[in-house]
């Protein structure tokens, strides 16, 4: 049994495709361009609940104030003093 | 491949593309270095990750639908013909896999096509694909800051899997409509990759708005500084390094022109995509005289900015891209001083003007030094030929003016703003206010860096339980 070449020992010039399952090209695009769609789908979704989340999050005003001082902190340690300060 | 000759010449023409395609790939190191540098440090990561996720994304779809795009729709279809066939660059092509050259599974080939594209087409999809992802990350670092990474990548797939390849089979290919009917010449694709990803960009920009604090209430712009002016000059030298392997890959190698010159024999040489005769001397000449023109007045008009300066050096190639095939050395590196002067003017016009936030100069930079490019070779090489076929257009300044409207404006604003407008309508766009405002990297990585500060306190403690510190 063979999934595609079986052996070396021909013409080399009559080889052709060289991949497993050749004849199954049509079914290998579709499943390549249905998992692009779904990751896409995936992705915003995660996102645009990830998103909502943290808005929520970042709609308690201290909340916010605080997270703009760690964001914007230029070194570890001033963020590390934000981040006990609101602790 | 049962002579030595021939098969030297197909391996050589192989390993030529897969080459570029190792140097092209520092363009999106370097972009995505340039992006962060460029970026404050609350918005580092998301920055990183959107520009790093075009290379799977624009990757499979180009796969899937964007190389068959250029060799099928070079007549527009329906300007100068109807859809071509392309049974090569079909995703379900035995071609588009490992193949050996001999005598075709599929009904659709012939035997000569799976002699001539079974060695080189993966290569070759693989030298466009970079371009691909150089359009995307073009109108990548234009954004940063405050779009939705999801939104981005549909944006990038659209730029870089469609449109950009459209206009590639338009007016990047030896019998594209625009070349047979406008004579539209541009060989190293100031238009055909930098007009068209400046303009997209301009379009989403003009839905996606400028960050937060960008503008003062009266209207002038605030300067948002790069939180790491050296990672953006790193990136910007990588990227002129990336642009060598973009330069010869838009070459052909080693190809006979002879009988497309009429000759009686044959006639070898490098040609441009255009299959039309240059060398690879002419374009090293090109490429470096233009890089100095653009760094020179780059560093004269921006006062020795370092981020103008590098900028700069890449619109002076951009804009003598067009013509770099031809130009003598010294006219390219003339045309890239100019293009630098109307490249660095045009962006703070624009930004005072339309208060377009523009993070990085992308716009400037690839839009209008592409646009620049195209128009000024219609002028210096009026009157040449833009493919060896003798029936086609030649190169001439209306032409090239309309080429470069196709280029920034049909297929890089209209699509990028369309797209964006779609995406702002659906509320997927930007990203929320209050999440702008902490950092997308906090909102993001939040727990990340909470950890970060509490292994932090964890070592002092430790260092003070063994006495090390006080």
């Amino acid at each position: 049994m063979s999934t595609g070449v079986s052996t070396w020992n021909m013409n080399l010039l009559d080889i052709g495709p060289m991949y497993p399952f050749p004849g199954t090209e049509m079914l290998l695009a579709i499943i390549g361009i249905a998992t692009w769609v779904i990751w896409h789908i995936i992705q915003m979704k995660a996102e645009n609940r990830q998103l909502i989340e943290e808005e929520n999050r970042f709609s308690d005003k201290a909340e916010l104030a605080r997270a703009m001082r760690i964001s914007n902190a230029e070194t570890l340690n001033e963020a590390l003093k934000e981040h006990k300060q609101g602790s | 491949m049962d002579d030595q000759l021939g098969a030297l010449t197909v391996i050589f023409t192989e390993f030529y593309y897969w080459v570029t395609v190792v140097f092209m790939f520092l363009i999106h190191v370097g972009f995505c270095m340039y992006e962060v540098g460029a970026t404050r440090r609350k918005n580092m990561m998301h920055t990183l990750m959107k520009n790093t996720m075009v290379i799977p994304l624009v990757t499979v779809t180009f796969f899937y639908f964007g190389w068959w795009i250029y060799f099928g729709w070079t007549n527009g279809p329906f300007i100068t013909g109807g859809v071509n066939d392309a049974p090569w660059a079909t995703p379900w092509s035995e071609l588009m896999g490992t193949h050996m050259g001999g005598k075709p599974m599929q009904g659709t080939l012939t035997a000569d096509d799976t002699m001539g594209w079974a060695r080189i087409n993966g290569v070759f999809w693989a030298a466009f694909l970079l371009f691909s992802w150089t359009a995307a990350s073009i109108v990548s670092g234009a954004v940063i800051e405050r779009i939705r990474s999801g939104a981005f990548w549909l944006l990038a797939v659209l730029i870089g899997s469609f449109t950009w390849i459209i206009d590639a089979a338009w007016g990047w290919s030896p019998d594209g409509w625009m070349v047979q009917l406008l004579g539209y010449h541009d060989a190293y694709a100031s238009g055909v990759i930098h007009a068209i990803a400046g303009g997209f960009a301009l379009g989403v920009l003009v839905v996606l708005g400028p960050r937060i604090g960008k503008f003062r209430a009266d209207g002038t712009p605030r300067d948002i500084v790069p939180h790491n002016p050296w990672l953006v000059t790193i990136g910007l030298f990588l990227i002129y390094t990336g642009f060598w392997g973009f330069y010869v890959a838009c070459n052909i190698p080693i190809f006979d022109v002879g009988a497309a010159a009429g000759m009686e024999g044959s006639f070898f040489t490098t040609t441009n995509i255009y299959l039309a005769p240059t060398t690879t001397s002419a374009i090293t000449l090109n490429f470096l005289m233009s890089l100095s023109g653009g760094l020179m007045m780059g560093y004269v008009i921006s006062k020795g900015d370092a981020f103008w300066t590098y900028s700069l050096g890449l619109a002076g190639i951009i804009a003598a891209s067009s013509g770099n095939d031809l130009y003598h050395p010294i006219q390219a590196m003339i045309i890239a001083g100019v293009g630098a002067v109307v490249v660095y003017k045009m962006h703070f016009w624009v930004e005072r003007t339309f208060k377009i936030d523009d993070a990085v100069g992308a716009v400037a930079v690839h839009g209008y030094g592409g646009f620049f490019g195209v128009v000024i070779a219609g002028f210096v090489l009026w009157g040449y030929p833009a493919s060896m076929n003798p029936d086609y257009a030649l190169i001439n300044p209306m032409g090239q003016f309309l080429g470069a409207i196709i280029m920034f404006f049909v297929l890089g604003f209209v699509p990028g703003y369309l797209g964006a407008y779609v995406l702002n309508k659906m509320g997927v766009l930007r990203i929320p206010v209050h999440v702008e405002l902490a950092g997308l990297d906090l909102a993001e990585f939040h727990g990340r860096y909470m950890d970060e500060a509490d292994v932090f306190e964890a070592e002092l403690a430790e260092a003070k339980s063994r006495g090390l510190i006080d």
